[in-house]
């Protein structure tokens, strides 16, 4: 186990520099430097020279490859035009964009593997062909689409969940001046109106990117099941009389899961993507919100520096759902 | 020699011909029960939005870009009503001509999408599955690189940087959508050609002196390219969301060029606070359906020519168990 795991997180080393060196050389190599691209044409020649020369981008191009490399490992991602720290930005708004995520994963595995368990039982019976076809429409509807019908239902029909943000504005500063884990931070602070105005804005944005994420499930737990179900192991087991749904769920099910937890790692790059959508539907002070912002304003550097954190994220996501699967089983180590 | 080779290789491409055509379209005629039903409902979603891309302008009562017919202004945010099936949005458009053109680009930026990914994933995968060596590492860790990074952003970072160069068109979005699907490909024949180029008939060929082209293009792709038909449908559903994502953020297609449905989106959220929900819903419907058509035929596709999935009458194809199989039921025995 423990070479296993040695092994596995040497890796993650060459993967983040292979994504690295690929952020830049899309951001940084192939526009030409970032001040001539974003400001060009509205600033005097001189002045667009002396903004190179102070960041830098004057010398080598290999120079500052490596003092990139060496600036994300040292967990320095440069300043935004604005002059913020686009590491601060990243661990403000980023807490934001987790809070989110992990609702919306909550809430696909809640809805998704009952379902999906259900389906891959009794397939092609009318409960699973309910199942396939809820999988394909919330795959078919793009979240920004599902987000704008609830909005139009809960909020603006029935008026029962506000319509965007994370929080109302009055209540912001009593929760919390920092990152933005809104939920745990009024949860912890036993501050009940806030909790409830933070669960009211969270429950909209979360079902939304959590219905994404469940067709996926619904699928993929069915796939599996319907696998397991045709081991022999599960037919000796009823063979020896053990109870229908005892098969199902000690020997089948949990068989089923290792997958699962690979394949939900990979959607983690579906959540980011997701989310960016989600936060940009319900005005959500996330990290992807930021971005779309900074692409708009062609900052350059805050776009390489959050892109360089997406890509560390995807790298540890997958290092994470490894070792989890190394845990869960035991052949995964040799 | 020469004109030996000459006629192996003629004889091998017409087996190889019919073979393909009937390994593919065989198992299709012969499908029963759901597999059919999918195909079928999928196929006639498909057809109604390849009819309104095709005949757009004689379809759609008005011009996307029209916002007056006859001398008559169009009315800003109206009611659906007799003239305006679907209502009008913010900028005194028809939203119904707009859903219906944006057919037209929604197919044509996906067409030549999953064209471009095919094309540079088989041939990239050929090339790296055939030579091996540094190359195909390379590759391999650049693919897999793309493929691990989340979709949408990997797509607005190209759509942004080729906007600067080529502009906000069908062909900006198209290359944002192919960078997003050519590891699929890559992987898919890659691995099929490592497999395919320890069989025989490729060692005969190599004896026999047959160029490393001829070898890829003509023994290889035959063998790897069956399974490129349901990842380009699937892909084909996909490269529809992606492109509306790009278009609800602003960086697909621009507005004047063409219509699009993820860009009246972006703008329907605004309209949904006013109690606005005609702008917003029909878009969104047609991607959903386009959508779905795509996927059912995928899937459709999926059961029929997967094996393992596959059932004929209604009964299961049983595979005959693996030796690994067996190793898991043993261990699950030993555990309890």
């Amino acid at each position: 186990m423990r070479a296993y795991l040695v092994a596995r997180i040497l890796l993650v080393i060459p993967m983040v520099w292979i994504l690295l060196t690929l952020v830049f050389l899309l951001l940084r190599v192939a526009p030409g430097d970032p001040i001539t691209a974003a400001l060009g044409g509205q600033l005097p020649p001189a002045e667009l020279a002396r903004r190179r020369h102070a960041a830098g981008f004057d010398r080598p191009i290999i120079v500052q490859y490596f003092d990139y490399l060496r600036q994300v490992v040292s967990g320095n991602l440069g300043k935004t035009q604005q002059g913020e720290s686009v590491t601060h930005v990243v661990l403000v708004n980023g807490s934001a964009t987790l809070e989110l995520s992990i609702f919306a994963l909550l809430f696909a595995l809640v809805v998704g593997i009952p379902i999906g368990l259900r389906c891959g039982r009794r397939r092609d019976g009318a409960f699973d062909t309910f199942g396939r076809l809820f999988g394909i429409i919330t795959y078919a509807a793009p979240v920004f689409f599902l987000g704008l019908l609830f909005q139009l239902l809960f909020t603006k029909k029935l008026g029962w969940l506000p319509p965007s943000g994370q929080v109302s504005s009055t209540l912001q500063a009593e929760i919390s001046d920092g990152p933005h884990l809104l939920f745990f931070e009024a949860l912890f602070k036993g501050d009940m109106t806030g909790l409830s105005d933070v669960v009211k804005h969270l429950i909209l944005p979360a079902v939304t990117l959590g219905l994404l994420i469940t067709g996926v499930v619904i699928r993929l737990v069915r796939v599996n099941v319907i696998q397991t179900l045709q081991g022999d192991y599960v037919e000796a087991a009823r063979a020896r009389g053990i109870p229908e749904r005892r098969v199902v769920m000690r020997h089948a099910f949990r068989n089923a899961l290792v997958p699962i937890v690979t394949v939900m790692g990979l959607q983690a790059a579906l959540l980011l993507s997701g989310s960016v959508l989600t936060e940009e539907t319900f005005n959500w002070p996330g990290i992807g919100n930021r971005l779309i912002q900074y692409l708009q304003n062609r900052d350059y550097l805050a776009v390489q520096g959050i892109i360089s954190v997406f890509a560390i994220v995807v790298v540890v996501v997958s290092l994470l759902i490894d070792i989890v699967n190394a845990i869960l089983d035991p052949r995964v180590r040799y | 020699m020469t004109a030996n080779v000459g006629s192996a290789e003629v004889g091998t491409t017409q087996a190889r011909g019919g073979g393909l055509t009937r390994r593919l379209i065989g198992p299709i005629r012969e499908a029963h029960g759901l597999p059919k039903v999918l195909l079928w409902v999928g196929g006639g979603l498909f057809a109604v939005f390849v009819i309104c891309a095709i005949f757009a302008p004689w379809i759609a009562p008005y011009s996307f870009d029209a916002t007056s017919s006859g001398g008559k202004q169009f009315p800003k945010y109206g009611h659906p009503s007799a003239a305006h099936w679907f209502g009008t949005n913010v900028t005194n458009h028809d939203v119904l001509s707009i859903v219906i053109y944006g057919a037209r680009t929604a197919l044509e930026v996906v067409v030549l999408a999953v064209l471009f990914s095919v094309i540079v994933g088989v041939v990239l995968g050929l090339i790296s599955g055939y030579y091996g060596g540094w190359l195909d590492r390379i590759l391999v860790l650049i693919m897999d690189a793309l493929f691990a990074f989340p979709y949408l952003l990997l797509a607005i970072v190209v759509a942004f940087l080729l906007a600067g160069k080529v502009g906000g068109g069908v062909m900006t979005a198209a290359l944002s959508i192919t960078v997003v699907y050519v590891p699929q490909y890559f992987r898919v024949v890659r691995n099929s050609v490592l497999s395919a180029k320890q069989e025989s008939y490729v060692e005969a060929a190599r004896a026999l002196g047959a160029r490393p082209r001829t070898i890829m293009g003509r023994y290889l792709f035959g063998n790897v390219i069956q399974s490129v038909p349901v990842i380009a449908t699937l892909n084909a559903a996909d490269a529809i969301l992606t492109l509306a994502g790009l278009g609800f953020l602003g960086y697909g297609i621009q507005p004047g060029d063409a219509a699009e449905w993820g860009y009246e989106l972006s703008r329907a959220v605004t309209d949904a606070g006013a109690g606005i929900w005609w702008t917003g819903l029909f878009p969104g419907l047609a991607i959903v359906l386009l959508v779905v058509g795509l996927t059912l035929i995928g899937e459709g596709l999926n059961d029929i020519l997967n094996p393992v999935l596959r059932r004929r009458f209604g009964r299961l194809v049983v595979m005959p168990a693996r030796p690994r199989s067996q190793e898991v039921a043993g261990d699950v025995g030993g555990e309890r």
